[in-house]
């Protein structure tokens, strides 16, 4: 299955993003951020299936979470 | 032992505070800063923490939620985050050393205060005593909610008012009424400074420092933040900005029991509870002859429950004691307040304080007036 991953800046961001989707039904999981994404570095990233990437970027800014970095994994 | 040093910090913890404080001791692993299971585990607990509290402070953006080491911190946090040079201040006349000291020392770099008089039970003067000391270099006011040694409760939704209708901030010192009386950032408060350990119930070395929405002080503290460490700039996202260093998870954990704790009892009837103690203490020592009080009777509207007092022929210290060898805990002297004691003709001689939790009962005060009395 296709993952969207979007990085934010800080656990906290990671933590009330997830609460956030999944409370709007969308699976949301975090992880340490894997890649180096935009020069950055230490943040957290949170996958979700890569058909609700749009859905839930909308929401995340709705809500004020500063995203830094998003890419995608999986699939076939 | 009867404990009645809660002001200082509240004894025994709720069974709850202990066991969440022992578990993250035995669990946790550093949050933040690593992508493993105990540390994704740890970053969680302290963000359920952070969530409850800013739903017990109607703060409607747990970011805005700082876990600090106490109330002290948080203070200093706001004050010289917030404060620069030229600038003026308007404090109570009943602050605490917590607010005091930081600007005192401030006063070497520039920055002013002006103390406003407290008038006891009568907020139309005590407002009106702010509004006199506003000058045109003043950008903040900062009051304690209820004065640590009198119990005086100060009309903070009325000086936040006037502080922003001047275009000044107004911080609010809640570390004796977070717990007893309504602190809700909705009021518009730009910061609130509580102690974690007093009326909370929480663990000792936690306090937090709520921020109002576009609040962002400078930093007193910078370093590691397990975010964007590429960046040798203090991160501007919050919490991490304010929270540099490896949290106090055991004590976050434990901070959150209490703050549950405290919601299940409802701060209403805590306070019900506490003041009908110190109403009834009161009534019974006004009667005594030797007993010198200097507050008027309680009024939920304007008093906390709590209750100091004298008693002649006495220093307070030596009271203190006397009442400590028949098992009795209470504090003595100026409780680091200086200026509340000075309003109140004390600073000489300082005050025997009473100061009960939602364990105390009528018990309790029965047996602390039986040896006040044998002690006239």
């Amino acid at each position: 299955m296709a993952m969207a991953v979007i990085q934010v800046s800080s656990v906290t961001y990671a933590l009330r993003g997830q609460k956030i989707l999944r409370s709007m039904g969308i699976k949301a999981e975090i992880q340490r951020t894997t890649d180096k994404i935009q020069g950055k570095s230490c943040s957290y990233s949170i996958l979700l299936p890569a058909d609700k990437k749009t859905e839930a970027e909308k929401i995340l800014t709705k809500y004020g979470i500063r995203m830094i970095g998003r890419s995608e994994k999986g699939g076939q | 032992m009867i404990y009645l040093d809660n002001s200082a910090t509240t004894y025994p913890k709720p069974s709850t505070v202990s066991a969440a404080v022992t578990a993250a001791v035995r669990s946790s692993a550093n949050p933040g800063r690593s992508g493993h299971a105990p540390s994704l585990a740890a970053a969680s607990s302290v963000y359920s923490a952070r969530t409850a509290a800013a739903e017990f402070f109607g703060c409607d953006n747990e970011e805005r939620v700082i876990f600090t080491p106490g109330c002290t911190i948080s203070l200093n946090m706001a004050i010289k985050g917030l404060l620069k040079k030229g600038d003026h201040v308007v404090v109570s006349s009943m602050e605490h050393n917590a607010v005091m000291r930081p600007l005192y020392k401030l006063t070497g770099e520039g920055i002013s205060f002006t103390k406003a008089e407290i008038v006891p039970c009568d907020n139309d003067k005590t407002v009106d005593s702010f509004r006199k000391a506003i000058n045109g270099n003043t950008k903040m006011i900062i009051c304690t909610h209820a004065s640590n040694v009198w119990g005086l409760r100060m009309p903070v939704e009325r000086l936040c008012a006037l502080a922003h209708a001047y275009g000044l901030l107004f911080v609010v010192d809640a570390a004796q009424s977070a717990g007893i009386a309504e602190v809700d950032m909705k009021n518009g408060y730009d910061a609130v400074c509580a102690a974690g350990h007093k009326g909370l119930y929480g663990p000792m070395g936690t306090g937090l420092l709520i921020l109002g929405e576009g609040i962002l002080p400078d930093t007193i503290i910078e370093g590691g933040t397990g975010s964007s460490s590429a960046d040798l700039r203090q991160p501007d996202i919050l919490p991490d900005r304010y929270e540099s260093g490896t949290p106090d998870l055991s004590g976050i954990a434990g901070l959150k029991a209490g703050i549950e704790f405290v919601k299940k009892k409802g701060t209403d009837k805590i306070f019900a509870h506490e003041l009908a103690l110190i109403q009834y203490l009161y009534s019974r020592l006004d009667k005594l002859p030797g007993i010198k009080l200097y507050t008027p009777f309680p009024d939920p509207e304007f008093t906390l429950p709590l209750l100091s007092f004298n008693i002649e022929g006495l220093s307070s210290e030596e009271a203190a004691l006397r009442l400590s060898k028949a098992g009795i805990a209470v504090r003595a002297g100026l409780h680091c307040a200086p200026l509340a004691h000075e309003s109140m003709g004390t600073a000489e001689t300082g005050a025997v304080r009473i100061s009960p939790s939602v364990f105390t009962t009528g018990a309790d005060i029965d047996r602390l007036i039986f040896f006040i009395k044998k002690m006239l």
